[in-house]
């Protein structure tokens, strides 16, 4: 027998020519399966959220669990009171269904922020509070608020957090997914956050026949996020909230539509006074 | 913020993991064809009885190596793998390291005057990062045979 050893042939075993084409096209095709997951969850979560009843959300975060959290000092109470006199106005205007009653938390932190959660609980930090001046400002803010439990936007985000971290369970790629469904998220998280602005301009329209308290409220948010370097460059895609600069245009633009005024907030307010 | 960071990161990682990734291959296989070329000498009989070659040693050689895996090929391997079929980012990964295995065998079996090697055996190892489980960082191969010296 003889033996020989001629050269092997190439491209059998690898012939990957474009990989980095192949890669997009891969990637193209799992972020729009991923989008389209998600859309159809959080379709799915906005269409049952108004279905389940709103004593569910409250059994799962008592009012009184958060008020142990949140407030610091007996001084607060005082504090908390006024708030929740002016929630409850608010909450008139509103037509708020029967079913859903709003309890306002008032927490002495310097976090410049304020959110709704489940359960109708709004909570409001003192780094927020410390800075609004105005009766109507602070109207803006609460209407904002008790916008999103309204809409049932916290259980609508619960159902559909269930459905990601189901989804999740299933991933193998990791960071795609990962990445992908936070920024999915944010754009619904806007288009939330537009749909309770809007709610809050009527609110302020109809009690105030004036949105400039919403004006002055995105002012303020607008000077605390300069003050962060960091957040001062974050481009709209990137954030759960939409631009401020575009939420007081539209602000402006139903003031304009309904005839209501936009000058200057008059009711001069300090509830922690 | 944290997201946009996270993209230029991940993207600026993705294309310098292709870059450099791409490159290294490239020299890799040049340096393969160009040994595979000097060690042609030596001939594999793929043979558990060595080839009839008249009055011989024989003595054991191995070839081991480990190939790492750059960054653009584990995150493709890890989005093909939803998908399913060949996955491809490995199958240069698997070649380059085989084919350097059995040259360092060869190197080996240079170094003792052989002139024939049979009966290889390969083993393959996966080199998996312990955060990441669903990650390959990189393959190990080994090979072994006997290396045949003709006497006269």
């Amino acid at each position: 027998m003889k033996y020989s050893n001629p050269p092997i042939p190439e491209g059998i075993n690898a012939p990957e020519r474009h990989p980095m084409r192949a890669f997009l096209k891969h990637l193209l095709v799992l972020i729009a399966l991923i989008v389209g997951a998600l859309f159809l969850i959080q379709s799915c979560a906005r269409t049952i959220a108004p279905y389940v009843p709103f004593s569910w959300e409250e059994n799962l975060a008592p009012a009184e669990i958060l008020a142990e959290a949140f407030h610091d000092a007996d001084s607060s109470q005082d504090v908390r009171k006024k708030l929740q006199t002016l929630a409850d106005r608010v909450a008139a205007e509103m037509h708020m269904p029967e079913e859903i009653s709003i309890t306002v938390h008032y927490s002495e932190e310097s976090t410049v922020n304020a959110f709704a959660t489940v359960g109708g609980n709004v909570i409001i930090f003192k780094g927020l509070l410390g800075k609004i001046r105005h009766e109507e400002t602070l109207a803006a803010l609460l209407a904002h608020e008790m916008a999103h439990i309204k809409h049932r936007d916290v259980t609508a985000s619960v159902l559909s957090g269930l459905g990601t971290a189901v989804l999740s369970a299933f991933d193998t790629s990791g960071f795609v997914f990962e990445r992908t469904a936070y920024l999915s998220l944010l754009s619904y998280s806007r288009q939330q956050e537009d749909a309770a602005d809007h709610e809050a301009f009527r609110v302020l329209g109809n009690m105030y026949n004036d949105v400039s308290g919403a004006v002055e409220l995105f002012d303020i948010l607008e000077k605390a996020l300069m003050e962060n370097p960091a957040m001062a460059f974050e481009l709209e895609f990137f954030s759960s909230h939409p631009d401020l600069k575009k939420r007081k245009a539209a602000a402006l633009a139903l003031a304009g539509k309904n005839g209501w005024k936009a000058l200057e907030p008059q009711i001069q307010y300090f509830p922690w006074k | 913020m944290e997201a946009l960071i996270y993209l230029i990161i991940f993207g600026g990682l993705l294309v310098l993991g292709f870059v450099i990734g791409r490159r290294t291959e490239t020299k890799h296989y040049a340096s393969i064809r160009e040994r595979e070329e000097k060690y042609r000498n030596i001939m594999i009989v793929q043979s558990k009885i060595p080839p009839d070659v008249g009055p011989c040693d024989t003595v054991f050689v191995s070839g081991a190596v480990v190939i790492g895996q750059d960054y653009f090929k584990a995150q493709f391997a890890r989005i093909k793998k939803i998908f399913g079929g060949r996955i491809t980012p490995y199958e240069s990964l698997l070649e380059r390291a085989r084919r350097e295995a059995v040259l360092r065998l060869k190197e080996e079996a240079a170094r003792q005057n052989a002139q024939y090697v049979c009966n290889l055996k390969f083993g393959t190892s996966d080199i998996m990062s312990f955060q990441k489980q669903q990650a390959t960082d990189g393959v190990e191969v080994i090979v072994t045979g006997t290396a045949i010296r003709v006497n006269g």
